[in-house]
């Protein structure tokens, strides 16, 4: 699915939207960002208004790729991780890398991802591609060779 | 009228030995006492919203206050620590309140459950359950360290940066005896440590203990001390920033042009208090990690963006005797938790004369909440009588 905008339910506040969130990328297959109908600018993490004080927003595609704005390698003991409320399925992917990145289609938002990477995370350069992991009803953003 | 800060209070038990409300207690009774009130003369409290320990209500009623004209919850976390300052002297220099307490205790083991746990007032930081964690966000040492990872690259800050703050402020913490000379940390041991989330190790995490602290503010001195200085509250302020986003979307590392929160609060105390950076002779800053000082050493204007790893490279530069004192009891950090609240504890030592590693003779301490999120800030000013 390429190319769409599913209006965001805003009348169902922060829970309600996120949850649509996870839907819609259930659905879609893709990572989204809400962009305002009225100036354009997309946010990421969804808010109930836009900057411009806007209420029409709309889940459109983040895009297939971007940029690498920072990582973070965690290495955490198992228990201490899982009290931080981090699910349990993650253990199995210890070490690993988170990353903030700038889609190319909407620069200026910054979405978190985990890095999916066949060799060492630092052999990644900044540019990644945009994915998602879908398990259930848990949607996992995620950054990946390009 | 200026406010000032009548009384202060800290209490270090040992683990586990008191409860939170308890240790509120007594430390809103030592402050009374060493302000020279008695706990009935109180007519004021500020507390932050997230201490679980004591309501104002139930405090009210085991100090036997006659009465309460303000009584206040800030949800600022630890940003709370200017406004809790401006609250209070708001009200007593509008003259609703003569001497307002103002308190924070924090039970080790308690805060790591609660900090670790959903957070709906902050629905961009540990509430991150359905945008960053799915993607193996940890706890709010994430954030930092993704904050760390964009002024590395921007200014090439290293881990022996973060390294020598730990490093000060662990002698700092040995210095004021609250720390035993075997606890003494080098560079090496700090460098041998491993990374766990990021650049961070076991060094850059604050520590964990139980302490409460109080302060009282107070109209006007009550005059029952002649032997020491006043202590003004000369500007308070806070902010939570041009355009505030996420905590881990920093518009100073961006580069956006936009100021975060921490350098319009800086900016404003300035203004307010009629003075600039180079007249503040010791600061207390947030530090609930070390990257949070050095982050905080440049947004408040103690020095350039991009300079506080250099600042800190000479070693000492943060202790009582250095280049640039800060956090001259160890601070959140090396002497333990206390959400930022013992730092106006300590600026009023050190402003008094009083502090277990003293500054010579300063006039003006900046006080500093949290690096990121909505933060607030105060400058302390030495009043002679």
């Amino acid at each position: 699915m390429t190319g769409f905008a599913i209006a965001c339910p805003i009348d169902s506040g922060t829970s309600g939207i996120a949850d649509h969130y996870r839907a819609t990328i259930r659905e879609t297959g893709v990572p989204v960002v809400q962009v305002c109908n009225v100036c354009i600018s997309a946010l990421w993490p969804a808010r109930l208004r836009c900057h411009c004080g806007a209420d029409d927003l709309a889940w459109q595609p983040a895009g297939r790729n971007g940029r690498i704005v920072s990582r973070v390698s965690v290495d955490v003991p198992k228990e201490e991780w899982e009290r931080f409320g981090v699910s349990k399925k993650m253990t199995s992917r210890l070490p690993y890398t988170t990353v903030i990145v700038e889609p190319h289609n909407w620069p200026g938002v910054r979405m978190v991802m985990l890095l999916e990477t066949s060799g060492a995370a630092e052999s990644l350069t900044g540019e990644v591609s945009l994915g998602v992991e879908i398990d259930g009803t848990s949607v996992v953003l995620t950054a990946g060779e390009v | 009228m200026t406010a000032v800060i009548s009384g202060i209070a800290t209490l270090r038990p040992q683990p586990d030995v008191m409860s939170s409300s308890a240790m509120a207690l007594a430390a809103c009774e030592q402050a009374c006492a060493d302000a020279g009130l008695k706990p009935s003369d109180i007519d004021g409290i500020v507390k932050l919203s997230y201490d679980g320990s004591i309501s104002t209500m139930a405090l009210a009623q085991q100090l036997n206050l006659s009465d309460l004209r303000i009584d206040a919850e800030l949800p600022l976390g630890g940003g709370s620590v200017g406004a809790m300052l401006q609250m209070a002297a708001m009200a007593v220099e509008a003259g609703v309140a003569r001497h307002v307490l103002c308190f924070r205790a924090v039970s080790g083991q308690q805060w790591m459950a609660q900090v670790g746990g959903p957070d709906l007032h902050r629905p961009y930081y540990l509430d991150t359950v359905n945008y960053l964690r799915p993607a193996g966000w940890t706890g709010y040492m994430h954030v930092f360290a993704h904050l760390f990872d964009e002024h590395a690259q921007r200014y090439g800050t290293t881990r022996e940066a973060l390294g020598n703050v730990a490093v000060d402020l662990m002698a700092n913490a040995i210095d004021a005896k609250v720390r035993p000379a075997t606890d003494a940390l080098t560079l090496a041991d700090y460098l041998a440590a491993a990374p766990r989330v990021g650049p961070f190790n076991v060094f850059d995490q604050f520590t964990i203990v139980d302490t409460a602290s109080a302060a009282v503010i107070s109209a006007e001195d009550p005059g029952e001390r002649p032997d020491r200085p006043i202590v003004e509250i000369a500007a308070t302020t806070q902010s939570q920033g041009v355009k505030p986003m996420g905590w881990y979307d920093n518009s100073a590392l961006r580069g956006s042009g936009l100021d975060g929160a921490a350098r319009v609060v800086a900016r404003e105390l300035y203004e307010a208090a009629g003075v600039g950076p180079r007249d503040i002779d010791v600061a207390a800053l947030y530090d609930c990690n070390t990257f949070s000082v050095l982050y905080l050493l440049e947004e408040t204007m103690l020095c350039e963006r991009g300079a506080a790893a250099d600042l800190v490279c000479a070693g000492g530069s943060l202790r009582a005797g250095g280049s640039r004192p800060v956090n001259t009891d160890g601070g959140d950090l090396a002497s333990g938790y206390g959400h930022g609240f013992r730092h106006i504890v300590e600026a009023t030592h050190q402003l008094r004369g009083t502090a277990g590693c003293q500054v010579p003779e300063p006039t003006f301490a900046l006080v500093m909440g949290g690096a990121v999120g909505v933060t607030s800030g105060a400058i302390l000013r030495r009043g002679d009588r």
